[in-house]
């Protein structure tokens, strides 16, 4: 194993083929850090990671599971793709270091700008990622998105915010749409009322709030995966706006909760209230979306399945992804698809 | 999600780790072992072959000693023959003395006596120095004999011993191996034990907690009531839809078709005329029929007038869309030909024409057509003429 002690950090740098974790009682405390210098160029670690405190600096792909006892650090540096193939978790927190771009200059400009791929959940209390793309769910106590596209679930147990994002769908107690986002799936929960927020972004542009289907950007051609309020003047973007009064409804549910009554514990149903969103209200006629909600739910599908196929199935598959997906979705299907061996990065 | 914990592969890997040092060990106390069985194999074959020196050697030591017994013996008997023979030559002697002086040296008698007394001491003692240097020359043979046999019982007690030092020592380096291999066993064993828990203790207090338990909840948990709620929208639309369209089929559109039917009713008894193929009643549906110069027809059934896309006029003669069977049979080239043939064509004359490029002017002035139509239709008219059909009754009645 390539590891080196620096201080009071373990390195890695360059391709290490097996697992990293503390093997001493000793080593637990230290720093684990994957990283990329300029002499071993972007690591790349075919096996799991595990420590207390995880930092990955730099260009790299891990192709196991990364799990952190503490917090997990993401910094490309803006230098490079960081990928994780298998999921990123933590009991602490998950971050990546702030960028000082703007909107325009993020992956929502361009899908190639990311500076993250998951491919897996990203599981931990506190998420924050920035110019990330997940192809699976993020699960958190509080989490914060921001240009970033998450091909999969969004759930706050109690705060999550989407800044410039795009996900499939959100379940949250609590969530706020900040500048434009875009949503793959018409289909939200929260316990209170939405929050619509304009954004101003680090180079100081500001951006009014504003949320869109996707399906129905997407049924235009090319459009992209995120929210593009510079390219306006067509009338499916104008179209595909969701409206917070008029989609987004308040539903009164009851909640079982226990409460001890006459010195017992029973289960008692308190009335309470979700806002959800749901197309269900609109004129809209569906059925001309049943081609673009058929091709998401296929790549979606295939792409989720897709490390179980042979590879000759595979080989279809690629092609079939070819035929069917926008450039941007494309993009992120190689990526998260792509093995560590593969890209070269061995 | 796939991919999470230590696999298979990765627990093996530190298993062989961890045994690896023991494993060497092992291996190393094996060739000691090893050694030792060879350095006892070829202890084994010195010993016998020992042995069968030893026994090579006692044959000849006591063929040599069974020798030399025979030799001293054989010696012992001449030397006895020859001392019996001096004793029987000196008693000889001396009774030959005794009986040749016996008569006349009577002197001498005492002297002879003691003479053949000393020789008899002489012979005795001989007798007994010969006798004792035989035996004690046997004696030094035996012993030297038995010197050699004693080198080899003791070379051979030693090689006895030694052998019996080397199974000591062969079951002492077998006990203390046991005694290592039980304790490799009992480190892997913990190692094992070490490494297992390591991995459990991640699962239970990392991987459950953060990973397994939030996986563990179904998407349908979070998806089922905005799932329920659009279902419950759809079907609240839907029913109100369903609603509207049964209240405007109740309200609009019924009212609207019966009154129609009423006013098709009051027309009908108005003005309605029966017809029937017996009564020989006829229809007269306007119709335009135009022939061009190449002879080409034209039929429009019951026109009206609508807005054209031409440059030149603003307005066209288009079917209304009835009569479409009639129509369809106008169609058909032999019923053109027959109704070609059922006109009569009558020639505009000068007056007709002069009136007709006048209306086409005044169009053009209205801004319904455009001017140079108009004067290329006057022009047209000057050099052509128009001639317009007419149909009798007679020519009609025969076409149907």
């Amino acid at each position: 194993m390539p590891e080196v002690v620096v201080g009071d950090r373990i390195v890695v740098s360059g391709y290490s083929p097996g697992s990293h974790f503390p093997r001493t009682e000793a080593m637990i405390p230290y720093l684990w850090e994957a990283w990329a210098t300029k002499d071993h160029g972007p690591y790349a670690i075919a096996g799991s990671v595990y420590g207390r405190q995880l930092r990955f600096t730099g260009p790299g792909a891990v192709s196991g599971t990364v799990l952190g006892r503490g917090d997990v650090t993401l910094n490309a540096g803006g230098k490079g793709l960081q990928r994780f193939l298998s999921g990123v978790a933590a009991n602490g927190n998950i971050g990546t270091e702030p960028s000082k771009s703007g909107l325009r200059d993020s992956l929502v400009g361009d899908i190639r700008r990311a500076s993250y791929v998951i491919r897996g959940d990203v599981l931990a209390n506190n998420i924050l990622l920035e110019n990330a793309i997940v192809f699976g769910n993020v699960h958190g106590l509080n989490v914060t998105l921001q240009h970033c596209v998450v091909v999969g679930a969004a759930v706050a147990k109690e705060q999550l915010r989407l800044v410039g994002s795009t996900v499939l769908y959100y379940h949250c107690r609590d969530v706020q749409f900040e500048g434009p986002c875009a949503l793959m799936h018409a289909m939200g929960e929260s316990v209170s009322r939405p929050r619509f927020l304009p954004y101003e972004d680090a180079v100081g542009e500001v951006w009014s709030d504003d949320v869109r289907y996707y399906p129905m950007l997407r049924a235009e051609g090319d459009r992209a995966l995120s929210n593009r309020p510079w390219s306006v003047g067509q009338a499916q973007y104008d179209g595909a706006k969701l409206y917070p009064e008029h989609d987004w409804v308040a539903m009164p549910v009851s909640e079982v909760h226990h409460r001890p009554v006459q010195g017992k514990m029973q289960a008692v149903e308190v009335p309470s209230e979700r806002y959800v969103l749901s197309l269900g209200r609109r004129m809209l006629n569906l059925q001309a979306l049943g081609a673009t909600l058929t091709d998401i739910y296929t790549l979606l599908k295939s792409g989720l399945e897709f490390g179980h196929y042979a590879p000759a199935v595979q080989h279809r598959t690629y092609e079939l992804w070819r035929s069917l997906a926008t450039p941007d979705e494309l993009w992120i299907l190689q990526q998260a698809t792509e093995s560590v061996a593969a890209s070269g990065e061995a | 999600m796939a991919e999470s914990g230590l696999s298979a592969g990765e627990v093996k890997s530190m298993i062989q780790e961890a045994i690896r040092p023991v494993a060497s060990k092992t291996d190393s106390l094996e060739r000691s072992l090893d050694r030792l069985d060879s350095r006892l194999r070829k202890l084994e074959a010195e010993m016998s072959s020992i042995a069968d020196a030893i026994s090579s050697m006692s044959s000849k030591v006591t063929g040599k000693l069974d020798q030399l017994q025979e030799t001293t013996r054989s010696r012992l008997e001449v030397t006895n023959d020859r001392l019996a023979e001096v004793r029987k030559t000196t008693e000889q002697g001396l009774t030959r003395n005794a009986e040749v002086t016996a008569a006349g040296f009577t002197a001498n008698t005492a002297a002879t006596v003691k003479v053949a007394s000393d020789v008899q001491t002489n012979t005795s003692s001989v007798e007994k120095n010969t006798g004792a240097l035989v035996q004690m020359e046997v004696m030094r043979i035996f012993a030297e004999g038995q010197l050699a046999m004693r080198r080899i019982a003791s070379f051979a007690k030693e090689v006895d011993e030694r052998f019996g030092k080397a199974l000591e020592s062969v079951v002492l380096n077998r006990n203390l191996y046991n005694k290592h291999f039980e304790s490799i066993y009992l480190e892997y064993d913990s190692k094992l034990r070490t490494i297992g828990e390591h991995i459990y203790r991640i699962m239970e207090e990392d991987f459950v907690p953060v990973v397994e338990v939030r996986q563990t909840v179904p998407p349908a948990a979070y998806q089922e009531l905005a799932l329920r709620v659009d279902e419950r929208l759809v079907q609240s639309r839907s029913e109100h839809l369903e609603a509207n369209l049964a209240a405007l089929r109740r309200d609009t559109l019924q009212p609207l078709l019966r009154m129609h039917a009423e006013f098709e009713q009051l027309i009908q008894n108005g003005f309605a005329l029966p017809l029937s193929s017996d009564s020989g009643d006829e229809l007269a549906v306007a119709a335009a029929i135009s022939v061009d110069a190449s002879g080409e027809v034209a039929t429009t059934v019951e026109g009206l007038i609508k807005e054209a896309d031409g440059e030149h006029v603003r307005f066209r003669i288009a079917p209304s869309g009835r009569f479409v069977e009639l129509a369809n049979r106008l169609q058909q080239p032999q019923a053109r030909q027959q109704l070609v043939e059922a006109m009569n064509w009558v020639a505009l004359d000068a007056p007709q024409l002069a009136s007709l490029k006048q209306e086409v002017a005044q169009l053009a002035k209205e801004g319904l057509i455009s001017a140079p139509y108009a004067a290329g239709l006057a022009q047209y008219l000057d050099q052509f003429g128009l001639r317009v059909a007419k149909a009798s009754d007679a020519r009609l009645a025969a076409w149907r």
